[in-house]
């Protein structure tokens, strides 16, 4: 068998301060030096990979599904995505789309232990023991559910994803079970990260509804309000097939894989399609909120305390076809070695020891969900410089309004949306993701394929413009350490 | 539950549109064509690793590794990674006891720059005295914290395992050094050691997505192809003596837990049969891959003898090691090693049945597709049997899996896995001096 190096990793690696549920855009950021320019590339030098064969389709009864074929390897990789996000559960108890993700999960596992039809799919688990085949997922814009196996299992593969999201039945047992993980989860990830959150604030401040600030994982309090009626109603109105959305990635040919998809979800009767509340404006108006945490009390003795700020505008919608000119934007600013990381300024705002395990700088972009698309920028700082921290990131969003980006920065911006954009395409369950991903946000599958070409043609103008239109408002989110 | 005929899918690692070529330089260069994304994975293979370690202290191909791919703050190889991380790009670097390695993946027009960034990195670099201390000052910090750590319990018998099982081969140093051989490690070492084994003649470039060998050549030629070939004067290793007795080792352990690692000496890829070698990874799957492996079942299941226990059986270039590890329930560790010697033996005298036989080849060959599933993945694949023997073997590897027959698996079993001659090292809690004795 293969081997296990010793190995260590540089760049790539998601960070501690990672979001789940963000989607799209570059991540991270880290103050370094200043960078070459790589070469400066024509459009025309990208997309051969536009030439893949992809199929879509929807089915009688309303799921989409988009098929592409990839025969690097032996494996699919499948995900199905329903149109749930976080503006359906502003009427409903926080956290339930999480809460009937994780049951879905116990469902799954609990199939796949025992039943004897799943036997080829418990040998995948024993062929990849390192890692989780089947999965579920919760995104500010959607509920997720996937599997990966070798391509001769895609058939019970599909089957299961199917019977998961549309057939298993929930418990009282799973209900409970699935508090009790959510609770261990939210103590993990969103207690231990000071940047999940502040970004649950900036949300607020965006919107100027408190809502908006729930986390995915909802509060003890939301969780313990939902009763099996509740998951079961919301499960049966919003979880249905007219507004599912299944990528599929495998060695077969498109219409191979469809016709297995046809087989798996055509059965299940269509349902209406939940209407889909408008997202709220990411615009409320230079609003600010403050809040405070005692997780920022992480700097060594005798160095300034650290605090967060986090500065939010509205950005175009998937569908504009100036979406992707905001990624450039997001990477001009955030990326590592990019105009924020070399910006002087904010350096000496930081003012930060370098030992902090934190990630000074970082930029995200949210393109879905009960908020409407919006990039937000967080940088720690010490304590007592929030107003300069603060005021160089406002700075720096009026004058992209104003000065045009120079054409090494813009270069070097692309090239990382460009690589960044390739890399987010190495498994196929990726790649599964991103095409059911575009086709639920509404811009087709083929913003995908085209999606460096487009970043490759943004200019120096085009930022501009975009910067114009979307950061005339923006939000503030504080986060302060707890005085000791 | 299959309504549907057998569906048309690929081949675990296809070799189809695979093409190799040695640049002047020496340089070996794979091109694996795969057009469907823009992404292409780039792995660079140095064969350099605890097996050329001989005259060196222990791992010092760990430290080069650092100081070439990695080194501090304002370094060169620093500068680099920033740029490309810059670039949205990626890079990771290892080292294993047969070879070194880096992988990078980027946007496919960005293959020009990944090799020239590369080959910066390689090629004629000289390194500081400054460098070469923080390097060394930051892994000996490293490995003092993992020595004196309670949950390294698993690396440090390791280290004692293969050092115990080779007495002469550098099988037996320790993959990556320990705190007292990386601080002897001086700049006039570590200049030597990468002059020596850093040259485009002791290298691999496998390069795997949207390019072509045409595209893939250009670019290496004014790169990595520049790159000056020199006398690598390696002296292969001595074959390590048969091993005709057991040999046994116990650490002491601050937790009221047993557990054991029990190696047997097995094929090399360039030394012994190939077939012997895919046998092992075939009786491997039987006993442990996954949870229903017949001894992972035998010690957590049916008899409860242990918490957790794995197989490993790693392909090396030469004769590697087959190894149990065990974590014992309590007070079971003498029925655990019992249990894997029991299974061990079944192995080596009952025939396997057909269905067990294929079953277990089928799951061997859903593994490897796993294993190279990404780009990626097939570079890492390639690269790793060009250091050892050839990167067709990667390709071929399936259909040489599919020709093991049940009394390969007999013979096999009965050649290499020497129920009286093992290497055991154990962890007992302190109060436990002594190693009882299992025998069937």
């Amino acid at each position: 068998m293969l081997c296990k190096p010793i190995s260590h990793t540089q760049g790539g690696a998601p960070g501690p301060n990672a979001i789940p549920g963000m989607d799209g855009g570059p991540r991270g950021a880290v103050i370094g030096a200043a960078v070459a320019a790589f070469l400066v590339l024509s459009a025309a030098a990208l997309g051969r990979s536009g030439a893949a064969a992809v199929e879509t389709v929807t089915l009688g009864n309303g799921v989409t599904v988009v098929a592409k074929q990839d025969a690097s390897s032996d494996i699919a990789g499948v995900k199905v995505l329903i149109g749930v996000g976080q503006e359906h559960e502003l009427q409903e108890p926080a956290g339930i789309r999480t809460l009937i993700g994780e049951m879905m999960l116990k469902s799954m596992r609990e199939r796949l232990k025992e039943s004897a039809e799943l036997e080829p799919l418990r040998r995948q688990q024993d062929a990849a023991p390192d890692r989780v085949l089947f999965n579920t997922g919760t995104h500010w814009g959607f509920a997720a559910v996937h599997g990966a196996v070798t391509s001769d299992s895609l058939p019970d593969c599909l089957r299961l994803l199917t019977w998961v999201v549309f057939d298993s039945e929930f418990t009282r047992e799973q209900l409970v079970e699935a508090r009790d993980a959510l609770e261990a989860t939210r103590a993990r990830s969103l207690g231990r990260d000071p940047v999940r959150q502040t970004y649950l604030l900036l949300r607020r401040a965006l919107t100027g509804e408190s809502k908006t600030a729930m986390s995915l994982l909802g509060t003890k309090e939301s969780l313990a309000e939902v009763s099996l009626a509740d998951v079961v109603r919301v499960r049966e109105r919003l979880y249905v097939p007219s507004n599912t959305y299944v990528g599929i990635v495998s060695p077969l040919a498109p219409a191979d894989a469809v016709a297995l998809a046809k087989d798996a979800f055509e059965q299940r009767p269509g349902g209406r399609r939940p209407a889909a509340p408008e997202p709220l404006a990411a615009d409320a108006g230079d609003m600010e909120v403050q809040g405070s945490t005692e997780l920022l009390r992480l700097a060594r003795r005798g160095a300034p305390p650290p605090a967060l700020v986090m500065v939010g505008v509205p950005i175009p919608a998937a569908t504009s076809p100036d979406a992707v000119v905001a990624e450039v934007i997001n990477a001009v600013l955030g990326r590592p070695g990019g105009i924020l990381a070399r910006d002087n300024k904010l350096a000496r705002a930081l003012a930060l020891p370098q030992a902090s395990r934190l990630r000074p700088v970082q930029t995200l972009i949210v393109r879905a969900g009960a908020v409407a698309p919006h990039m937000a920028i967080h940088v720690f700082c010490n304590a007592y410089n929030i107003d300069e921290a603060k005021n160089e990131l406002l700075d720096r969003l009026k004058r992209l309004q104003t000065e045009p980006v120079n054409e090494a920065e813009l270069a070097d911006a692309k090239a990382f949306v460009t690589n960044q954009s390739a890399r987010a395409h190495e498994t196929k369950l990726d790649q599964a993701e991103l095409l059911a991903k575009w086709e639920l946000l509404g811009t087709g599958y083929e913003y995908d394929q085209s999606f460096a070409r487009r970043a490759m043609d943004v200019t120096a103008q085009d930022i501009r413009r975009v910067a114009k239109q979307y950061f005339g408002r923006s939000a503030v989110a504080v986060q302060l350490p707890v005085a000791p | 539950m299959l309504s549907t005929p057998p569906l048309p899918g690929a081949p675990a690692l296809d070799g189809k549109d695979v093409t190799d070529r040695t640049l002047e330089n020496g340089l070996h260069v794979i091109v694996k064509s795969e057009p469907a994304t823009d992404l292409v994975a780039i792995g660079l293979y140095v064969r350099a690793g605890s097996i050329t370690e001989q005259e060196w202290p222990d791992g010092i191909s760990r430290f080069v590794n650092e100081l070439v791919f990695d080194g501090p703050k304002e370094s060169k190889a620093a500068k680099i990674r920033e740029q490309l991380e810059s670039l949205g790009g990626r890079l990771t670097s290892g080292v294993t006891r047969d070879f070194t390695h880096a992988h990078m993946a980027v946007a496919s027009p960005y293959l020009q720059r990944a090799l020239e960034m590369l080959a910066e990195l390689v090629g004629a670099r000289t390194f500081a005295p400054t460098v070469v201390s923080d390097v060394r000052q930051a892994l000996v910090r490293q490995l003092r914290d993992v020595e004196n750590s309670a949950t390294a319990i698993e690396l440090r018998m390791m280290n004692l395992l293969w050092g115990l099982a080779f007495e002469r081969h550098p099988y037996g140093k320790v993959l990556g050094g320990t705190a007292e051989s990386i601080g002897r490690i001086t700049p006039a070492n570590a200049s030597q050691y990468y002059a020596r084994f850093y040259v485009p003649n002791n290298m691999s470039l496998i390069v795997v997505g949207d390019a072509t060998p045409g595209e893939v050549a250009a670019a290496a030629a004014g790169t990595l192809g520049r790159l000056p070939r020199k006398d690598i004067r390696w002296r292969q290793p001595a074959p390590e003596p048969p091993q005709t007795s057991l040999r046994t080792a116990t650490i002491p352990i601050p937790a009221q837990r047993h557990a054991f690692m029990m190696a047997f000496h097995g094929p090399g890829i360039g030394t012994h049969d190939k077939r012997d070698v895919c046998t092992m990874d075939v009786i491997y799957t039987i006993l442990g891959q996954g949870e229903r492996g017949r001894l992972i079942r035998a010690l957590r299941e049916e008899k409860q003898l242990a918490v957790a226990a794995a197989v490993e059986f790693v392909t090396r270039r030469d004769p590697g090691l087959f190894v149990v590890t065990c974590v014992a329930a309590e007070d079971q560790e003498l029925a655990a090693r019992r249990a894997v010697l029991e299974a061990l033996r079944r192995i080596i005298e009952e025939p396997l049945k057909p269905d067990e036989l294929a079953a277990a080849k089928k799951l061997l060959r859903d593994a490897y597709a796993f294993s190279n599933e990404t780009l990626m993945d097939q570079t890492g694949s390639m690269g790793f049997y060009d250091c050892i023997d050839t990167y067709k073997f990667a390709i071929e590897y399936i259909a040489e899996v599919n020709k093991v027959t049940a009394k390969d698996v007999q013979r096999t079993a009965r050649r290499y896995l020497r129920l009286d001659a093992y290497t055991l090292v154990t962890a007992q809690p302190t109060t436990t001096t002594d190693v009882k004795k299992a025998s069937l």
